[in-house]
């Protein structure tokens, strides 16, 4: 074949460059340790990167939630303890007052500290976490949860939301708890009620409705679980005119134990169905609150309803057997306290125990994916730096040759 | 000829050879030269009687060494190899700019998403919410970065094709001025061409090549003409066009390619191939616009599906959380979609804009709203990647109206079409750049949900409130900022039933319009609580006499029944097919005069998409019994008597609390599903399955009750009075009165209670119902029949009856004959009536109501409002609340749950969840693929068409190298094969001096011989 001399030098120029193209290819994967800098040198590698980076990235987040709700879970898992301590001193001031040497002013003394403890205990239930958040109010963690209403009777007014934390893909944990489920939701010895009053009430300031009490156990027991409401009527409805209230059942609205336009006294005792209730302020017309019946009763209702008869009944006959019956029944309602604190604490123990072998889960799934991601993109420095020699090689035996046939000329011979 | 003519020839002859090889040698390194070689030829010989005899040489003429088939092949060669390094050279920068950490957008969406979960695990945390505004805002920023890049590489692309196009020109009329001097050169004759001219035009050729595919046509006399695209004469012998690039009429940030042919514009952006140009042009079309709109779609999808789970949660004030990102739909955005086409007829004031319905149908693709005639109404959709039509129809004309495909709708806002009009609609192009962060404070970004759920504290069960989500904030239920309206109770029936009530007023919870009671609940599952579709609506039943009271009630004997009024109707369900469109009707239900709302129910019940419920209500009240009263006032209920245990008096037990406190203590009333209750005035009378509710009364006629229906129609409801009476009632209807003098005789024979048969006959035009009456009594107490023995009575039906009224032991109506007319008027045969127990009777029938999936419908026969249980197109009421409560677990009867607006809800991480888990749900592409995975996908796809174009790139260098090597291996200039023939023609040169020099020395000889 003819060979032209452009041709000559075209043809060394063009192998010079192609071998020296990927000489400087090899030499830039050794420097920078990755296999390719753009998708194109492997488009399916490059976006099974991209899917492995995120996996890593979001395997940290997880492993961030993880720790981030080990430590509330640690912290609520302390405040537990501390209710259980202060539950079981209870215990044993119930276990005491129950002795028949006590006498009226014995009790009296023992009164105060179950009062001290109550208090230790609503200090307990109002923990805050680092943030400023009320541990036990659910949703409403700027919401104190547990208010002390006075005369013994406290209310919760948190709500019963659970914060869920994700921490693997399709798994979330509980990262607090509501006091409702643990504090609140506890079966009581005996048949009780709770009382509310409608949001709706219009009366400025609201009149409040008290915590109230079973006065007759055996009338409550036949109205349970029937709910009952007191709602306020027009003054005409007495003569003269006044205001007047009309206690109803709830489920048929119908008037109960005839307390129909009754006469109000603020702050007097409102009794029927073997319960009693005081409502104080003074209400609007069409303004209501609610008795609802439940056969639970909060950890400190237990301990208010406790301390309120220890310091209030006497040494009588009938004194004596109203405190063996509340003494009973306080003893069986911490029992019942316990075992639900108990529960909320092996519930925490057993989120412990996930979020510990999840995260060891993450760690080798992360081991295993960077090993994968290695494989994926980091160079294989052995073999970049023989194939490095030998196109180092190539290119010096073309520029060789080259001179050689370049040096090459008949003009040279003339 | 002389030997030294023949010597100068030789010399003459090499020389030019001589010359020839030295103007190789120094056009070695010429590019597009051509070697050239000296055709030589033997001068004609002579004939001398010895034969012929040679008489020389002679140059014929100087050729160069082309082949036609290399110089082809290199033009096309070039022309690919430059389209594909352009091709190459362009996608390359996007290549490393999807996927780089710092430019990519995944790191960027990792980011984002990660400080939600953040947020999610702390949402009372400011500093926490900073970051993720911040993120949001970093996100933002890199989607406009890339956005920019992008379209940075457009206007480059842009400038380039100015920049090449006049080149292209310009080459184009160097070559027509080549053409003209080629001709007039080779003016001669074929031998003698213009070497160098030809080798100056062929290299012009190659470089036109390497901008556009050119295809060459050889002429006459050595001319050329040159064409691009698909036939664009670009030379015609001396005559160049020109190409120029414009900014697109159907685009203007694109530039198209304009052919002028003498003034003569035509666009050719889609015919020129190959060449740089080309390779530009494809990777517009290929890559560019797939990547702006593969991350516009991402943007849209993504900013869109953020906003609506951001706006459906709480900040942490308490409202609404809002837009996070910016609107989609916003002003600018909308009509930033739409291009009009520059050739439009329409005026400027058409004005047509593109929102998007739902950004997970979104296509890459640009579309096309072209109005092709024969009048301005007719439209066609296009799909530009794949042609297709997507949907095509015609205008109303009315504005503004809206086409709606693949996920967004195109309205057309004011003004006017014309036919030959287009539109170029770019849902997704510049999704992008449209993305900003809205939100400014930390506290507004809304962690909480909008509502919550609870369990009452006095529930017995088991069940707990798993989740309550806002579905949709439009709804009436999110109308009232800060509130619920209007808040709901969920209160269970029964372990596997429950009711749906508004808890507005806690004490006394109503029902909700359209009432949701009755409903199913599956013990010990996940139960969806409220109605979950959209589309799905509820009828209530409310013709005439449906649920409530007739407007009198019958008096007969006592155990007869009457029926609850319903008439014969039809009912036909008919349901559109969400998928398909098509309409089915169900086979049409007949319900039958007098069925009771449960066996309507369970009929309509058993139509797929349908689920009737029927309820009875009815409420007594007012008691009063007559004091002296000779008959005892006994109330029975679906026949059963209300009396106590025997001996109860009866004044104690007419109390709607003792009546209340009976029937639920009567089993028999527990199995027809009736329950009772009483607020110590009012009895509440209820069926919970839609058996109707009879009443029936015996007693003195001042012996009454109210009753009252849940429309709040009364009816006082008396004793019947006697104890017996012998009744008989005709079936004609006389309530418009009838003319007596016309048809007759009216006639009728009658002994009452045995009396002496007598014949009542009437006469005179009675005008209305009440004058038959009248008249008919006039007559009967006008005869010899005691006054007042027979009371005549018209119903609400115009029937007359007649009555005794005696109380007797043996009370009797005998209708002996009656004359024709009179038989026909009044419907009453012969016939014998003997006395029965009276008493009064009222039958309630139910109200259905009926709940119907998304796209059924309910129909009805009826006409008039005669006792029809549905009007003929009833009004379906939406069920759909806008939100969801999901309850498992065990309830038990009485337990209540509530749902109230999240109020204080701080801590709560319920909507962040739902926003952290956008970044894994399949959103993309008609919910296919995840945001991620659509980048991704993206990625990949630039990434492989790089790598193809390397590929490419790399194969047609090398095809390039070969035909040039072709080439350059036959025109080439080798040097020794010059140095070889230097030597070769110079020693020639030398022979051919000797020659002359021998010429000489004989002539010298010759010379010398004669001296």
């Amino acid at each position: 074949m003819r060979v032209s001399t452009v041709q000559t030098f075209n043809n060394g120029v063009n192998n010079m460059q192609r071998v020296s193209g990927l000489a400087a290819d090899t030499q830039r994967q050794i420097s920078t340790g990755r296999k390719f800098l753009s998708p194109s040198d492997d488009p399916v590698a490059a976006t099974r990167i991209l899917q492995l980076n995120q996996e890593l990235a979001s395997r940290d987040q997880f492993k961030q939630n993880i720790t981030a709700v080990t430590n509330r879970l640690s912290l609520e898992e302390t405040v537990l303890t501390g209710v259980t301590n202060v539950l079981q001193r209870i215990r044993e001031l119930s276990v005491q007052s129950g002795a028949g040497s006590l006498n009226a002013s014995d009790r009296k003394s023992l009164a105060l500290e179950v009062k001290v403890r109550t208090d230790e205990m609503l200090g307990l239930l109002n923990t805050r976490d680092s943030n400023g958040e009320y541990l036990f109010s659910g949703h409403k963690g700027s919401v104190q949860p547990f208010v002390n209403g006075g005369g013994g009777s406290y209310k919760f007014v948190g709500d019963e939301g659970e914060r869920l934390v994700q921490i693997a893909s399709g798994t979330f944990i509980a990262s607090r708890d509501s006091g409702k489920s643990i504090f609140e939701d506890v079966r009581a010895f005996e048949k009780t009620f709770v009382t509310n009053k409608n949001p709706r009430n219009t009366a400025n300031p609201p009149a409040s409705i008290n915590v109230g009490r079973v006065a007759d156990q055996a009338a409550f027991d036949a109205f349970h679980p029937e709910d009952a409401y007191i709602v306020f009527e027009p003054v005409e409805a007495r003569q003269p005119p006044a205001v007047n209230y009309t206690v109803r059942r709830k489920s048929d609205n119908r008037v109960v134990d005839g307390l129909q336009n009754e006469a109000f006294v603020a702050g007097a005792k409102i009794e029927f169905e073997g319960l009693s209730v005081r409502i104080s302020g003074t209400p609007d017309v069409g303004d209501s609150f609610r008795v609802e019946s439940t056969s639970k009763q909060s950890v400190l209702t237990t301990m208010g309803r406790f301390a309120e008869g220890m310091s209030s009944l006497d040494d009588s006959f009938e004194g004596r057997a109203q405190i063996d019956s509340l003494v009973a029944q306080t003893l069986e309602n911490l029992d019942n306290a316990q075992s639900s604190i108990q529960e909320a604490r092996s519930r925490i123990g057993g989120r412990l125990n996930t979020l510990e072998s999840t995260q060891n889960m993450h760690e080798d799934v992360e081991l295993l994916s960077q090993e994968v991601l290695s494989q994926l993109q980091d160079v294989d420095f052995a073999e970049a730096v023989s194939r490095l020699s030998l196109e180092t090689f190539i290119l010096e035996a073309s520029q060789q040759s080259f001179a050689r046939i370049a040096n090459l000329s008949l003009f040279n011979s003339l | 000829m002389s030997l030294l003519n023949i010597g100068v020839s030789g010399l003459i002859a090499n020389q030019a050879s001589l010359r020839t090889t030295g103007q190789n040698v120094s056009n070695t390194n010429t590019p597009g030269y051509s070697r050239q070689s000296v055709l030589q030829a033997t001068q004609s010989a002579q004939y001398s009687g010895a034969g012929f005899q040679g008489s020389g040489t002679r140059v014929e003429t100087v050729r160069r060494i082309v082949d036609d088939y290399a110089v082809n092949q290199l033009r096309l060669d070039t022309s690919n190899s430059g389209e594909l390094d352009s091709y190459l050279a362009n996608i390359s920068q996007i290549d490393s700019l999807l996927a780089d950490s710092t430019t990519g957008l995944v790191p960027g969406m990792q980011d984002f998403f990660g400080s939600l979960q953040t947020g999610a695990n702390d949402p009372t945390s400011m500093p926490v919410r900073q970051l993720i505004l911040g993120q949001a805002k970093s996100l933002a920023d890199r989607f406009a970065t890339v956005q920019g890049r992008l379209e940075k590489q457009n206007d480059t692309i842009n400038r380039q094709l100015s920049t090449l196009s006049a080149e292209v020109s310009s080459i184009a009329g160097s070559l027509a001025d080549l053409n003209k001097t080629i001709v007039s050169a080779s003016g001669r004759g074929q031998t003698d061409v213009p070497n160098d001219l030809l080798d100056r035009r062929d290299e012009l050729i190659r470089q036109l090549s390497g901008l556009v595919a050119v295809n060459v046509v050889d002429k006459e006399q050595n001319a050329v003409d040159i064409f691009i695209g698909n036939g664009q004469a670009l030379v015609v012998g001396s005559q160049a066009n020109s190409l120029t690039a414009v900014a697109g009429k159907a685009d203007t940030s694109r530039f198209d390619l304009v052919f002028d042919i003498q003034g003569q514009k035509q666009t050719v952006t889609n015919a020129i191939r190959g060449g740089e140009i080309g390779g530009m042009l494809d990777f517009r079309r290929e890559v560019l616009d797939t990547a702006m709109n593969s991350v516009g779609r991402i943007a849209l999808v993504m900013s869109s599906k953020v906003n609506e789970q951001h706006s459906l949660g709480l900040d942490l004030a308490g409202n609404f959380g809002g837009q996070l990102f910016s609107d989609i739909n916003s002003v600018d955005a909308i009509s930033g979609r739409v291009i009009a086409h520059q050739d439009n007829q329409s005026s400027r004031a058409t004005t047509l804009t593109v929102s998007i319905d739902d950004p997970t149908r979104l296509s890459t693709s640009d579309y096309q709203l072209a109005f092709p005639g024969p009048n301005d109404q007719r439209y066609v959709l296009i799909r530009s990647d794949t042609g297709d039509v997507v949907t095509s129809g015609v205008l109303s004309g009315v504005v503004p109206e809206t086409i709606a495909a693949d996920g967004f709708s195109v309205t057309i806002e004011s003004g006017q079409v014309r036919a030959g009009d287009k539109f170029m609609l770019q849902p997704t192009r510049y999704g992008a750049s449209q993305i900003d962060v809205e939100l400014e404070r930390p506290e507004q970004i809304a962690f909480a949900s909008a509502i919550n759920g609870q369990g009452s504290l006095s529930n017995e069960g088991t069940g707990t409130v798993l989740n309550t989500q806002a579905l949709d904030i439009s709804t009436a239920s999110f109308a009232v900022p800060g509130s619920l309206a209007p808040p709901i109770l969920i209160r269970f029936t029964s372990p596997v039933s429950y009711d749906v009530l508004d808890n507005t007023n806690p004490s006394r919870p109503t029902d909700l319009l359209p009432p949701m009671t009755g409903l199913r609940f599956t013990p010990g599952i996940r139960n969806d609580m409220l109605p979950a579709g959209t589309g799905q609506t509820s009828v209530t039943s409310d013709g005439e006499l449906a649920g409530q009271l007739p407007d009198e009630f019958t008096r007969i004997p006592a155990l007869t029944p009457v029926t609850n009024g319903y008439v014969n109707e039809v009912i036909t369900i008919s349901s559109i097919n969400p998928v398909t469109g098509i309409l089915s009707v169900a086979p049409p239900i007949a319900v039958l005069a007098g069925e009771s709302a449960s066996a309507v129910a369970q009929k309509l019940s058993a139509v797929h998409g349908v689920a009737a419920t029927a309820r009875t209500r009815m409420s007594i009240s007012d008691f009063t019994n007559e004091a002296d009263g000779t008959n005892p006032m006994v109330l029975s209920l679906n026949g059963i008597e209300l009396v106590g245990a025997a001996g109860v008096p009866l004044p104690d037990l007419l109390t709607p609390n003792a009546l209340a406190d009976l029937i639920s203590a009567d089993a028999r009333f527990n199995n027809m599903g009736i329950t009772a209750s009483s607020d110590g005035d009012t009895l509440q009378l209820e069926s919970l399955t839609g058996e109707d509710l009879n009443f029936t009364v015996r007693g003195d006629v001042g012996d009454s009750f109210l009753l009252t229906d849940a429309t709040g129609k009364q009816l006082v409801m008396r004793g019947a009075g006697g104890s017996t009476s012998a009744l008989v009632a005709g079936t004609g209807d006389l309530s418009a009165g009838t003319d007596f003098d016309n048809g007759g005789p009216y006639t009728m024979t009658l002994s009452v209670n045995g009396s002496v048969d007598q014949v009542i006959s009437l006469t005179g035009n009675q005008i209305l119902g009440s004058d038959v009456v009248s008249a008919l009594q006039q007559a009967i107490d006008t005869s010899a029949i005691s006054a007042g023995d027979i009371i005549v009575a018209m119903d609400a039906r115009g029937q007359i009856s007649l009555e005794t009224r005696n109380g007797g032991a043996t009370e009797s109506i005998d209708i002996i004959d009656v004359s024709s007319a009179f038989g026909a008027a009044f419907g009453l045969a012969p016939g014998f009536a003997e006395g029965a127990e009276v008493a009064n009777q009222v039958t309630v029938g139910g109200v259905l109501t009926v709940v119907m999936e998304q796209g059924v419908s309910l129909a009805s026969n009826a006409t008039v409002t005669t006792g029809n249980l549905f009007t003929a197109n009833p009004t379906a009421l939406s069920t759909y609340l806008g939100y969801q409560i999901v309850i498992d677990g065990n309830p038990e009867v009485g337990d209540e749950f509530t749902v109230e607006y999240n109020a204080e809800g701080v801590s709560d991480n319920r909507n962040a969840l739902s926003l952290a888990d956008i970044e894994n749900t399949k959103l993309v592409g008609g919910a296919s693929v995840t945001l991620l995975n659509a980048y991704g996908g993206m990625v990949e796809f630039v990434g492989a068409s790089t790598s193809q174009a390397q590929i490419n790139a790399e194969s047609s260098q090398s095809l390039l190298q070969q035909s040039q090597a072709k080439r350059d291996s036959i025109s080439g200039v080798n040097l020794d094969e010059e140095a070889a023939n230097l030597i070769r023609f110079e020693q020639a040169y030398n022979a051919s001096a000797q020659v002359i020099s021998v010429a000489r020395s004989l002539f010298d000889t010759l010379l010398n011989t004669f001296r």
